[in-house]
């Protein structure tokens, strides 16, 4: 249920309850006070009714003069008493106590229900001659105050009964309750709707907000909200906004480094096709033709062999910066000349068929790296320059202090390469001049694996270069202690 | 003539092998490394078909194709991409046929064979023997005396003199007649291949190479 409708019904609940719940108690305060008045007042008028009856039968015995009016005198003068006092709404019955004798004044009949009220009759004996004694009761659909006493008269004891009918009292009653039923139920909606529609509008920036939620949800996280409304609303417009912010940052990072990656998936797909593609087709050539000559096979073979070296080091390469990216580094603190003779050997055999003399500068300094990375990194330097280096070139490799950092540069007198080349070095797969590259068994990863290393020892990596002249490429990094 | 086919790829390798496998079927093959230079070669000389690369050094080859467009000669494109986009970018672009790499040499060459025949660069006449081999009229005789081979039959027979001398597997033959690959179906192969055999009297020429397939040999 909607927070509106909920509203809606709670309200509308709770103040029908209110309004018809006072109404209803001032009503019924009201209607027994009436009552009491008019049971009173029917009181008073069998009181003087009876006295009156009382009178005239004195009034009688004494102008015949007699010591005793018979019984039936008596009901005689009582029952024409009582039809000249009895009107629409009041009626009148006297009946002598003994049993078995008739009754009088029973003109209308109304007198049955006095039958059935034998507990009503019982008290009215019980208490005797000078009270009077009223019940309300219910007879064929009308009500009636019925009123009972004693009355002695002539050494007689008769018991007296007058009804008033309190039937319109009842259902002018009945008509206000269902009056002030109908006005509460009224007067709830009309509030309620009222409520309703106030919690309708304050709750507009809510739905605002929602369907910007809805947006950003959807994918749409470039959606802001606008900083409007109540300052509850304000807040959470501006909470939103912060979070679809930092969503949309998210998202672009990792849409890049997908798109990255994807790339990456490309280029490779693409390396490994090319030797694959002359390797299966030569295979398939040695296969399907008839006549091959010793001179053909030579070749074929040939090439079926470059091309597949081709795939073994472009795989030992990817595997190298697979393994770069998710192991955990072991820094220790090393001698920088100590790393350097080592790796002087590594490289050697880089330099023969080209006649390359490498000269080595290194400072008395320390440097906390992963040793096997770092020289791995140095390595990779190295081949990339002894690859660019003509015949009987020369490579120099410096490791010197500069202020806090610790420099290695390598540097050779090679092709070079351009500003728009540069740019793109570090991509993976990329390569600077293919056709040369690819002849050097190059797989386009090394500088890749290189910016990779120098990432995680948060050193950087710099080159400077240009065509004809050389290149330069220098690595950076805090001496000493722990990066 | 011989058919001349002009190859740009820039990896000597690969530029090798497919002269080589266009060689057993005796097509003529100029090589160039780079886009520029191909494309200048191109528009001087008339080539039948042209084997493109995409990726090129300079100008790639969709930008290749699109200046050599006016020449309207046939253009298959050899790519290690696989996206379809670029499927659909180089078929929009007018290319005849996309192989992707890497690819068995026989599949380039019936790729090859298909869009020549579509530009009728093929020789509508074959002979072989005393058999000759009309392709328009799709009749065959032996001796100057009119052989009966059931269409499929007659592809048959044609494939294999299109491809003299080279090992056919049962599933390139199935693959180029049938135009299915379907390694249950080979028996429909042996079974064409024997009929086309005793037909034309080919038992000694038309050899089942064991493990491999067939081969017609010269």
């Amino acid at each position: 249920m909607r927070l509106w409708q909920k509203i809606f019904l709670i309200s509308l609940i709770c103040i029908f309850i209110a309004v018809e719940g006072t109404a209803v108690a001032v009503s019924w305060t009201d209607f027994h006070s009436t009552i009491q008045r008019e049971e009173s007042q029917a009181v008073t008028m069998h009181t003087d009714l009876v006295n009156g009856m009382v009178g005239q039968i004195l009034y009688e015995r004494l102008s015949q003069d007699k010591v005793l009016l018979p019984p039936n005198e008596v009901l005689e003068i009582v029952e024409k008493r009582i039809i000249s006092h009895q009107s629409s709404n009041r009626q009148m019955a006297v009946f002598p106590l003994q049993k078995g004798k008739s009754t009088i004044a029973d003109t209308s009949g109304r007198f049955e229900l006095l039958t059935r009220q034998t507990n009503f009759r019982r008290e009215v004996l019980r208490r005797g001659k000078d009270e009077c004694l009223t019940l309300i009761t219910e007879d064929k659909g009308n009500i009636y105050c019925l009123t009972g006493s004693l009355a002695g008269m002539e050494g007689q004891t008769y018991e007296v009964y007058t009804t008033m009918d309190f039937t319109d009292l009842y259902q002018a009653r009945q008509k206000q309750l269902h009056l002030i039923g109908n006005l509460s139920l009224g007067f709830a909606i009309t509030i309620s709707a009222i409520l309703m529609l106030f919690v309708y509008l304050l709750l507009r920036p809510l739905r605002e907000i929602n369907h910007s939620l809805q947006k950003l949800a959807g994918g749409n996280y470039n959606t802001r909200l606008e900083e409007k409304g109540n300052q509850e609303f304000q807040i959470l417009a501006q909470n939103v906004n912060t979070m679809a912010i930092a969503t949309e940052e998210h998202v672009n990072r990792l849409r890049l480094i997908a798109e990255e990656r994807k790339q990456f998936i490309d280029s490779f797909a693409h390396e490994m096709k090319t030797p694959l593609t002359s390797i299966m087709g030569f295979a398939d050539i040695l296969r399907v033709k008839r006549s091959v000559s010793d001179a053909q096979r030579q070749e074929y073979a040939d090439i079926i062999v470059k091309e597949a070296n081709r795939l073994k080091n472009l795989s030992g390469k990817i595997l190298e910066l697979a393994t770069t990216e998710g192991t955990q580094l072991e820094f220790e603190i090393t001698s920088a000349k100590k790393m350097i003779d080592e790796l002087k050997v590594a490289v050697r055999p880089l330099f023969h068929q080209k006649h390359i003399k490498l000269r080595i500068h290194c400072e008395d300094v320390t440097v906390c790296v992963d040793r096997e990375l770092f020289k791995s990194l140095l390595y990779n330097l190295i081949d990339n320059a002894v690859k660019a280096s003509k015949e009987q070139g020369e490579i120099r490799l410096r490791c010197i202090q500069q202020s806090e950092h610790i420099v290695f540069s390598v540097e050779d007198d090679g092709i070079g390469m351009t500003k728009e080349q540069l740019k793109h070095v570090e991509e993976p797969f990329y390569m600077a001049d293919k056709s040369r590259s690819r002849k050097a068994g190059g797989a386009g990863l090394g500088l890749a694996l290189c910016a990779e290393i120098v990432k995680r020892h948060q050193a950087s990596l710099t080159f400077k270069s240009s065509p004809g002249i050389g290149t330069t490429v220098q690595v950076r990094i805090q001496g000493g202690e722990n990066p | 003539m011989a058919i001349q086919i002009c190859i740009v790829e820039d990896d000597e390798s690969i530029a090798r092998m497919i002269e080589a496998a266009l060689s057993i079927v005796g097509y003529e093959c100029e090589i160039y490394g780079d886009g520029v230079q191909a494309t200048e070669q191109i528009l001087k000389y008339n080539y039948d078909l042209i084997l493109l690369d995409i990726m090129l050094p300079g100008i790639d080859g969709f930008e290749v194709l699109q200046r050599i467009r006016s020449r309207e000669i046939p253009v298959i494109f050899l790519t290690a991409m696989q996206a379809v986009s670029d499927k659909v970018k180089g078929l929009k672009l007018g290319a005849e046929d996309y192989i992707v790499k890497p690819f068995e040499a026989v599949e380039l060459l019936a790729r090859i064979e298909v869009v020549l025949r579509r530009y009728h660069k093929t020789q509508t006449l074959l002979t072989y023997e005393d058999l000759e081999i009309n392709l328009e009229k799709h009749s065959i005789t032996k001796g100057g005396v009119p052989v009966m081979l059931t269409p499929k039959e007659f592809d048959v027979i044609v494939f294999f003199l299109q491809n003299m001398d080279i090992a056919i597997t049962r599933e390139r033959l199935l693959a180029a007649i049938w135009g299915y690959e379907f390694e249950g179906e080979s028996r429909t192969v042996d079974i064409h291949v024997q009929q086309v055999r005793r037909k034309l009297g080919l038992q000694h020429r038309l050899i089942t190479l064991p493990k491999l397939g067939y081969r017609l040999e010269k």
